[in-house]
């Protein structure tokens, strides 16, 4: 449009120089004088559409630069001006004693309230000069490349108000602002529009060299810093004045209104620093503190199942680095001295009482086995809850107190037997005290106690045991109850680990039909009746933990050898093939015994009735020495100690041993005791535990599990290598481990002698070229 | 669109409901015009400033602005542009469209400027 510049009616380009800077200056007075009376708030009497179009002709005559300089001048005359008049008057009285002579920072408020119309003011008047300069702002800022006017109104007022040279008013808003502050901080109540206005004016000023804003770089770090002070301070006097729980709501209440303070009148920006600011200074730097502090930390909150407490140390401490480690190590370390002590009166009883926690229902053991497992049982439920209602079920805490149970659980190195007791007694007693679900219930908290468990072979190996027992005996409380447990033990470690228990259960099954088959059988039969009843359970050897192959000896009374033999010939007749072992050890036998008083059915075991009968013969007072009982007999010496303990030093005492004393030994006699009298007419008798044998048990049942795992080792090897057909010895390794690690921690040694078992039987060979290295021979 | 820009056309005739008077135009050729604020405030910034509450001035309770260095014919036809959206520069002669375009640029139409610009060449 330039190009085609003609004659423009009253904008018509001036045709003299001198005319031209006449014309600007007049337009310029006036315009000056316009912009003065706009700081008079004098706004009314102006003409919008004049000084529009005065300023549009000083653009459009190039006078752009000549404007722009012109109202830079005026405004900062008058904030100058404002400095001095309004300003200056209102500073607090000097910095320091102002908060002494003025304890509500009176003083510092009315000097912000002041600076809060200095700046409303300064942004008013600026709206309206750029509406008058609105052609300057879009033509000439831009092609100049100066600030929009309103802009640089905002930059003026930094330089001659906010940071002015020639008053220390910067000094003093910074310091009536943090003092403001830190009066808030001790509950004294500031008026906080008066601050925020400040905070909000230094928001929007924008600092030169940073670009970032005034705030930002002259407010934010001195506020940061005196924060951390104050919070330092205040972290050293709350820790010596409070006890934990105390101090954690304290350091909660602090981080709550430093929140609030950003909010209300702060920049977001600042919150993550002042936050971070308290929590180092109150939560990091006080961590282990707090956490140990005498009868109120985290161990008393623990004892005491403050749950509150806990939890608001939880939150509290989550927000720090290594806040939720010391506490977790703290809890652990707790937890492992609780297992280490519930482990240590368990070891203390057990040798106390003299008895030994073996397998079986020997009153001591079990009793003391337990106790062990409702103790850790307990605390397992203590924990839980703490997890459960304080720490939010917190997996890697969960990961943790795992880990601390684990350790003290496996620490007991009969801790495998405890547990299989512990459900043995629930499943034996169970229904006696407790409904269905209770038991239910127990059972399911034990099985998170046999997760724990490094050795399960070992826990397998006495559950056997255990559950052979309450099969044999009759003394399971239900079917129902028993194949509840295996199908949790299936869940816990698959359908491998349960078939041998299962197939006890069939053995049971099986052997009730066939023994209905052989009540039909004898009716039927042409044979002599036996005279009398016998039950036969027939089991797999393979399935029941009993040492099938070598059958202990005993010579039965000449009716039951008899009355066996009968069932042999009936068994075998069906399932050719099989061979049938007789455990007298482990049957019982209902008995009528006459004594002087009246008749008594006693429900002894096998080898109780082979000694009882043999006083059948024997006339009143007569009795036999533990010698003949064990040359008749021919039981095995240490059952026959703990029968004859059983039938002669227990609560029934059907035979009376001469001398009397609790032990068994050799050269004793026995007499039947005529006079013998019992409330009841049943009557169980008990066999005894025996200490000593006991102990061999253990050995033996840690001999059979080290034999086990000698075979699952030898099995895991061939399985790998046969899939694999070479491998390296330590991937080897590794893999077994890794296969084995759900049932026992197979030891590297353990795992390199069977590979060279297995070399020598030629189901592996070195590798000729490297002998670290293992080929499989099909 | 053209219904809408034909009554709003008539608006701009008849001035219902105005609440300010432009007077543009000096001397002879003044001539008031009777326009609505909500109108050239939303179709302009100029307008928008020069209404607002820090400006304007009323007389006998309306809002009154003068314009003398536009003229009022060229004055119309920025109304009528504001008004409906539509302008016909073809019945324009040179020196009304250079005038046109002048007042343009002063109240900062920007569209209808760079329009006449293109128009002229």
């Amino acid at each position: 449009m330039s190009s085609r510049k003609q004659p423009k009616g009253k904008i018509r380009p001036p045709k003299k120089p001198n005319s031209a800077d006449a014309q600007f200056n007049d337009n310029w007075d006036r315009l000056a004088q316009a912009i003065r009376e706009i700081h008079k708030k004098n706004a009314s009497i102006l003409s919008f559409e004049e000084l529009y179009r005065n300023a549009y002709n000083m653009v459009l005559h190039k006078n752009g630069d000549k404007l722009y300089n012109g109202v830079r001048e005026v405004i900062t005359q008058h904030l100058e001006e404002v400095a001095v008049s309004q300003v200056v008057p209102a500073f607090p009285l000097s910095g320091a004693s102002s908060s002494q002579t003025n304890p509500n920072g009176a003083g510092g408020a009315n000097f912000l309230k002041v600076l809060k119309t200095v700046w409303e003011d300064h942004t008013t008047c600026m709206l309206m000069i750029r509406d008058i300069l609105m052609y300057m702002d879009r033509v000439y800022a831009k092609t100049a490349n100066v600030p929009l006017v309103y802009d640089l109104g905002l930059d003026l007022f930094r330089d001659t108000i906010v940071r002015s040279q020639n008053y220390p008013i910067q000094n003093h808003l910074l310091e009536v602002l943090l003092q403001q502050i830190k009066l808030e901080r001790e509950n004294e109540i500031i008026d906080r529009t008066n601050v925020k206005a400040s905070i909000d004016m230094l928001l929007e000023l924008t600092d030169a060299s940073t670009k970032d804003t005034v705030y930002a770089t002259d407010f934010e770090n001195k506020f940061l810093e005196t924060s951390s002070e104050y919070y330092r301070v205040e972290g050293q006097m709350l820790v010596g004045e409070y006890d934990a729980p105390e101090y954690m709501k304290k350091v909660d209440k602090r981080l709550n209104e430093e929140e609030q303070r950003v909010r209300h009148y702060l920049s977001q920006t600042t919150e993550p620093k002042i936050r971070n600011i308290v929590e180092e200074e109150l939560i990091s730097k006080h961590l282990k503190t707090v956490i140990e502090m005498e009868n109120s930390g985290l161990i008393p909150m623990l004892r005491n199942e403050k749950m509150d407490d806990l939890g608001r140390m939880y939150k509290l401490f989550g927000r720090v680095v290594k806040g939720h480690d010391e506490m977790k190590s703290a809890i652990s370390d707790y937890i492992r001295e609780l297992g280490k002590a519930i482990n240590e009166t368990v070891t203390s009883n057990t040798t106390a009482e003299g008895g030994n926690a073996a397998s079986g229902d020997k009153q001591t053991g079990a009793t003391v086995a337990v106790r062990w497992v409702q103790e850790v049982l307990d605390l397992k439920d203590k924990f839980d809850k703490v997890q459960n209602l304080a720490l939010s079920n917190d997996k890697a805490f969960q990961t943790s107190f795992n880990e601390a149970f684990e350790y003290f659980i496996n620490k007991n190195s009969k801790s495998p037997e405890f547990i299989s007791l512990f459900i043995d007694d629930n499943l034996k007693k169970g229904l006696k005290g407790k409904t269905e679900e209770e038991v239910d219930s127990v059972l399911d908290k034990t099985i998170t106690l046999f997760r724990f468990i490094g050795e399960k072979d070992v826990f397998e190996r006495y559950y056997k045991q255990h559950l052979a027992k309450r099969l044999l005996l009759g003394r399971s409380v239900s079917d129902d109850a028993e194949r509840g447990m295996i199908g949790k033990l299936k869940v816990e470690c698959g359908y491998q680990f349960t078939t041998k228990l299962e197939g006890m259960f069939n053995d049971m099954r099986i052997s009730s039909d066939t023994m209905t088959d052989f009540k039909e059988y004898l009716d039927k039969s042409v044979l002599e009746k036996p005279k009398l009843d016998l039950s036969v359970t027939v089991l797999t050897s393979t399935f029941w933990p009993m040492n099938l192959s070598a059958s202990p000896r005993c010579n039965l009374p000449p009716e039951l050898t008899k009355a066996c033999g009968t069932f042999q010939n009936f068994y075998l007749g069906r399932h050719s093939g099989r061979r049938l072992t007789w455990q007298s050890n482990m049957g019982t036998a209902d008995i009528r015994g006459s004594f002087k008083a009246r008749k008594h059915e006693l429900n002894v075991s096998t080898y109780q009735m082979v000694i009882l009968l043999m006083f059948n013969d024997k006339q009143d007072g007569e009795s036999l020495s533990y010698e003949q009982i064990k040359g008749e007999s021919d039981i095995p010496e240490a059952d026959l100690k703990r029968n004859l303990q059983s039938l002669a030093c227990a609560k029934y005492k059907i035979l009376v041993k001469e001398p009397k004393g609790k032990e068994i030994n050799p050269g004793d006699q026995f007499n039947f005791n005529n006079d013998f009298t019992a409330p009841l007419q049943r009557i169980k008798i008990q066999t005894v535990a025996s200490k000593v044998e006991s102990e061999g048990e253990r050995k033996e049942t840690r001999e059979k599990v080290e034999e086990a795992r000698k075979h699952q080792t030898e099995a895991a090897i061939v399985r790998i290598m046969k899939d694999r057909k070479t491998m390296e010895h330590n991937l080897l390794i590794a893999e077994v481990v890794k296969q084995l690690q759900s049932r026992f921690m197979p030891n590297p040694a353990l795992i390199k002698k069977r590979i060279e078992a297995l070399i020598e039987r030629e189901y592996l060979e070195r590798a000729t070229g490297d002998r670290r290295v293992y080929n499989y021979l099909a | 669109l053209t219904d809408l820009s034909s009554d709003f056309a008539k608006l701009l005739i008849n001035g219902d409901n105005h609440d300010v008077i432009i007077e543009a135009g000096e001397g002879e050729n003044r001539r008031e015009f009777r326009v609505h604020s909500l109108i050239l405030c939303t179709r302009s910034t100029y307008f928008r400033t020069t209404l607002s509450k820090n400006w304007l001035r009323k007389e006998k309770g309306v809002i009154a602005f003068k314009k003398p260095n536009i003229l009022s014919n060229i004055f119309e036809i920025l109304l009528k542009y504001l008004y409906t959206g539509l302008i016909d520069l073809d019945i324009l002669q040179g020196t009304d469209l250079l005038r046109l375009l002048v007042a343009t640029e002063e109240l900062d139409l920007q569209k209808l400027n760079a329009h006449i610009q293109t128009h002229m060449i």
